[in-house]
């Protein structure tokens, strides 16, 4: 009987702790759940908020031989491995659907340069040291500003204001004032959402949308270098909701839906003629795309 | 049926010649390797030659991109120059490509040369720095006698000759690299210890 309550007990003790545990983790990882992460072997690309994080861990195995703080000289190690790890996974970042950063890094030299300075000054975000000295570090890099300034394609360019023209109705009531506040007009499209999950599309820092005749709704051309490096050319989440995404899209975005991938590279989206046609039909459009005002929903 | 083993015979005759056909080699020169570009330029620099000696570098990594000691020679050529910053980042970029131990003991070393180079202008504790990564180099790999001859030469520099005869003679010792450069350090450091 008393062998019983002890194990009851020691039950009820290690049920709690467990579900601890998993309670603590779930709470963490809430605010990555909407998040599209590309997870590799040397870390891992956070593509809605546009971060690059590895890890990199080190252990002394010549304690004795050392002069010295033997902390730091393995909190240097691990660093070192942090930040060639990091580099693995900048190699590993899409450009657009035929280029990788590997390959403009193999070809020019200045970029190659600026890309490991880089590296090299990432910060540590997070360190754990272990029992046996055994010390982990997270070194984190931000994808936008200078590296966005750096790997996008010169194509993109910065835009002048789009000056827009008002359909006629609107026009009239605004000049007339009639109506009341409550009009029946549509409201007018704050940004885009592209729905494109199940089309196993792999992200990248500049996407195309195109139409079935392949023509570009949205991509290098549309969108103003500033807004491109600032923000990124579009963001990728895992799940559409309006609360997340209102600082990106507004409150009235346009939600088109993808029909296909196009190319080699899996990162152009393919949307259909009739979505297309809403999309151009407002020069307000254009003014969000030029903002970069994107976001693409993958699974 | 003679027909068809009419075909089978050809079919196996063909198969027959194109086994003679010798296997087509991608021509590769033993001279075109990031080892014998990075041991030419260091050649090139010690003689002075400080633009030929950067096209072997840069030769070095557009062969392999990831060759550390490619970085490490550009690196010392910026410190030649009086760049030191970008040599330190070439040092920096260096330790993130080494592929082994000799390679990373290599990257501490250039590090050393760079501060021998700028001195105080690049650290009021310069000597210190040298000293650590002197340290960590000869605990990747004892058997490099360039950290000890370098050492050797930053000990010369601050006039601590003790210190600067126990390096070069453990550069003697090891009897690779630049043994008769410290053979020559340690005879000149006797003969100076004479005059004083």
């Amino acid at each position: 009987m008393i062998k019983k309550t002890i194990f009851f007990k020691k039950f009820i003790r290690y049920s709690a702790l467990i579900i601890c545990v998993i309670l603590h983790a779930a709470f963490l990882n809430a605010g990555e759940n909407n998040d599209y992460v590309q997870y590799f072997e040397s870390g891992k690309i956070n593509w809605t908020k546009g971060i690059l994080q590895s890890k990199g861990f080190s252990s002394c195995t010549d304690k004795d031989k050392i002069n010295g703080d033997i902390d730091t000289w393995v909190l240097e190690a691990a660093i070192q491995k942090g930040r060639r790890n990091l580099l693995k996974t900048i190699y590993k970042v899409r450009i657009d659907s035929t280029t990788l950063v590997e390959e403009i890094i193999s070809s020019n030299l200045d970029i190659r340069d600026e890309i490991l300075s880089m590296v090299n000054k990432a910060p540590v975000i997070q360190q754990k040291s272990f029992g046996d000295g055994t010390i982990e570090v997270t070194l984190e890099m931000d994808m936008l500003f200078a590296f966005s300034q750096l790997i996008l394609p010169e194509e993109i360019t910065q835009i002048a204001t789009i000056k827009h023209v008002l359909n006629e109705k609107r026009k009239f009531k605004e000049e007339t004032g009639s109506g009341s506040n409550q009009t029946m007009i549509p409201l007018e499209n704050t940004g885009l959402v592209v729905m494109a999950t199940g089309l196993d599309v792999l992200p990248s820092m500049a996407p195309k949308i195109l139409d079935e005749n392949g023509e570009q709704v949205y991509g290098s051309t549309f969108a103003s270098r500033n807004f491109a490096v600032q923000y990124g050319m579009s963001a990728y989440v895992r799940d559409f909701s309006e609360q997340l995404n209102n600082q990106r899209v507004g409150k009235n975005p346009l939600v088109v839906r993808g029909v296909r991938t196009s190319g080699t590279g899996f990162s152009d989206i393919v949307i259909s003629n009739a979505d297309s046609s809403k999309i151009r039909s407002s020069s307000i459009n254009l003014s969000f795309l030029k903002k970069c005002r994107v976001v693409i929903v993958l699974e | 049926m003679r027909k068809i083993l009419r075909d089978v015979f050809c079919a196996f005759s063909l198969l027959l010649l194109c086994a003679c056909i010798p296997e087509i080699i991608p021509y590769e020169s033993i001279l075109d390797t990031p080892l014998r570009h990075h041991e030419n330029g260091m050649k090139l620099l010690h003689a002075g030659k400080i633009e030929a000696s950067k096209s072997e570098f840069n030769r070095c990594l557009e062969i392999d991109r990831e060759y550390a000691p490619g970085y490490v020679g550009l690196g010392l050529i910026s410190g030649i120059k009086g760049d030191y910053s970008n040599a330190m980042d070439k040092m920096n970029f260096a330790g993130l490509f080494t592929r082994n131990r000799h390679e990373a003991a290599l990257v501490h070393v250039g590090i050393m040369r760079i501060y021998l180079m700028g001195g105080e202008q690049i650290s009021t504790d310069w000597l210190r720095k040298t000293e650590e990564h002197y340290q960590k180099s000869i605990l990747l790999a004892p058997e490099v006698p360039d950290a000890y001859y370098f050492m050797g030469i930053a000990y010369k520099v601050a006039l601590r000759w003790d210190k600067a005869l126990q390096e070069f003679l453990h550069v003697v010792n090891i009897n690779g690299d630049f043994a008769a450069e410290a053979s020559n350090y340690i005879s000149v450091i006797q003969e100076t210890r004479k005059h004083m």
